[in-house]
């Protein structure tokens, strides 16, 4: 007997769970660092304009594929661009899944340092980067990513209804309302102001550097959750009549609306708090890009206020928010694999234990040492960008027109999407792909000297190593992987 | 905050959050409107 199809009751559970999607981690610490880095206002000029022509049309692109195919990205790219394209279907959801091995070891620190926050652990310390380096070098990583996989799996086990979008629910409402309270604390700081000019004020000498602009690109591609194959499984659950143009919008200008408070929340906090120079600490790197947020952020949290007590609390919220952010997206991560393997004849709950197995198995090299970790973060979000590009290609196979106006707009949309969907899918995505592929792949050579070598941790080697070893195996097993979506 | 400090803002953080606000204003209409509807 057929099992019968669960879908998100309400549009508004489809939105928060979706939303929990884009809102990850990357908001909150990657788009604070790399707005530092790149002249402060002057990249969220650039920054809102690939709002339009990148992550938007690819979350409209994805909530459509997905409604339609009602298959996770191997079945829905084979449905879309027919079935000798079914290997693109399962890079995008290779790309995801091995980002899932990695991002669960991300939520275990967030988790760690929500922890340490609550039990006062963590402003007890003077010295944070020891606290830091202590925790990663040690055994602890792997307990927390431990705990992470577990949480996230529970979830999917539970379902879409159970699972998905009653957990979303509490954890994007919560995110947000915990978001908004350290808000009014932030803007409320003395020189608070100083933050908001620096994030505010463009500065023509970075509007003209191609750089912050290919910046702007890839904080987009990476931190919408566009072109990720995730929100296209998501939309497998959404109504027939639930409409594609206006969710769509929902994300993308909420997601960059969290991104703006989460910024608004480390500028005014870091110029008003930091003894030291405040741009070297907010564009500083780190161990994996780590600097900022575990290291620099907790040294401030002890200096919101005299009381240990106030500032105790205000730290904990924050890394209650940064472990929810994570959660969400986690849960989607290990949902898109948990679908990959429903689609090849699994059922759900034996799907789930084995994704969850594979998943904690998978991210233990990256728990125990940073440079694996740093190596598959390089790795698979540059290929990010390759899978948004393989659904723009899908779209072109289809026929882009006829993908607006049949799966698009269709009968059910609110509103309408016009032409220029087309013009961006046909030409802009790709060439935005190739471009910023290009870039990333040619900047290595800079930081490399030996930037072909397969074993180092960020190069171009690697990648066409790592990448070309996975599309070579799908492209061998094309017919095979599209028999075992399609022969059921 | 100087004239262009203040553009920008508005410019970027009226677009992003006034279009989130704009399109969660249009998706309670059209969800009141289903409501009535059924």
């Amino acid at each position: 007997m057929k099992k019968k199809e669960e879908y998100f009751t309400s549009r508004w559970g489809l939105i928060l769970a979706t939303l929990g999607i884009a809102v990850g981690t990357g908001n909150i610490w990657r788009f604070s660092r790399v707005v530092a880095q790149n002249g402060g206002g002057s990249f969220l000029i650039p920054w809102l304009i690939f709002l339009f022509i990148w992550s938007l049309p690819l979350i409209i692109s994805e909530f459509a594929i997905g409604k339609y195919t009602r298959k996770g990205p191997v079945g829905a790219i084979a449905k879309i661009a027919g079935k000798k394209f079914t290997w693109m279907g399962a890079f995008i959801a290779f790309v995801s899944t091995a980002i899932m091995f990695y991002y669960s070891v991300v939520t275990g620190w967030t988790l760690k340092y929500f922890v340490s926050a609550a039990t006062g652990e963590l402003l007890s310390t003077s010295n944070h980067l020891e606290l830091w380096n202590s925790f990663s070098s040690g055994f602890q990583p792997l307990f927390f990513h431990f705990i992470a996989m577990l949480i996230g799996s529970v979830v999917i086990y539970r379902g879409i209804v159970k699972g998905i979008e009653k957990t979303n629910k509490v954890l994007v409402v919560t995110l947000i309302s915990i978001l908004l309270i350290i808000l009014v604390r932030a803007v409320t700081l003395p020189n608070a102001i100083e933050g908001l000019k620096y994030f505010f004020t463009p500065q023509l000498e970075y509007i003209l550097d191609y750089k912050v602009w290919l910046n702007a690109l890839t904080q987009n591609a990476w931190d919408t959750g566009a072109g990720w194959g995730l929100i296209l499984t998501y939309a497998v659950y959404m109504k027939k009549k639930e409409d594609v143009p206006l969710n769509a919008a929902l994300i993308g200008f909420g997601n960059n609306s969290i991104s703006l408070i989460a910024g608004i929340i480390i500028f005014s906090t870091v110029f008003s708090l930091s003894s030291v120079d405040a741009m070297s600490q907010i564009s500083q790197s780190g161990p994996a890009n780590t600097g900022l947020t575990f290291i620099y952020l907790p040294l401030l949290f002890s200096n919101l206020s005299s009381s240990f007590l106030v500032n105790t609390i205000f730290a904990s919220l924050f890394f209650l928010a940064l472990a929810f952010a994570a959660i969400s997206s986690l849960i989607s991560l290990i949902e898109l694999t948990t679908k990959t393997f429903i689609d090849f004849g699994f059922e759900r709950k034996k799907a789930t234990i084995v994704v969850g197995s594979l998943g904690f198995l998978f991210g233990i090299p990256s728990a125990l040492n940073i440079d694996v970790f740093a190596n598959q973060d390089w790795v698979w979000g540059v290929a990010l960008i390759l899978s948004g590009a393989f659904i723009a290609f899908a779209i072109i196979r289809f026929g882009v027109d006829k993908f607006r106006i049949d799966l698009v707009n269709g009968n059910s949309s609110d509103i309408k999407v016009g032409k220029w969907f087309n013009f961006i899918i046909k030409y802009l995505i790709p060439l935005q792909a190739i471009v910023l592929i290009f870039w990333w792949l040619a900047s290595s050579i800079s930081w490399d000297s030996e930037w072909w070598n397969p074993f180092h941790v960020a190069n171009a080697g690697t990648c066409f190593f790592q990448w070309g070893l996975i599309l070579l195996l799908f492209v061998i097993f094309n017919k095979k992987i599209t028999n075992l979506v399609f022969d059921k | 905050m100087n004239f262009i400090t203040l553009i920008t803002m508005i410019l970027v953080a009226g677009t992003v959050w006034g279009g989130f606000i704009f399109f969660l204003s249009v998706a309670i209409k059209k969800e009141k409107m289903k409501r009535l509807n059924e």
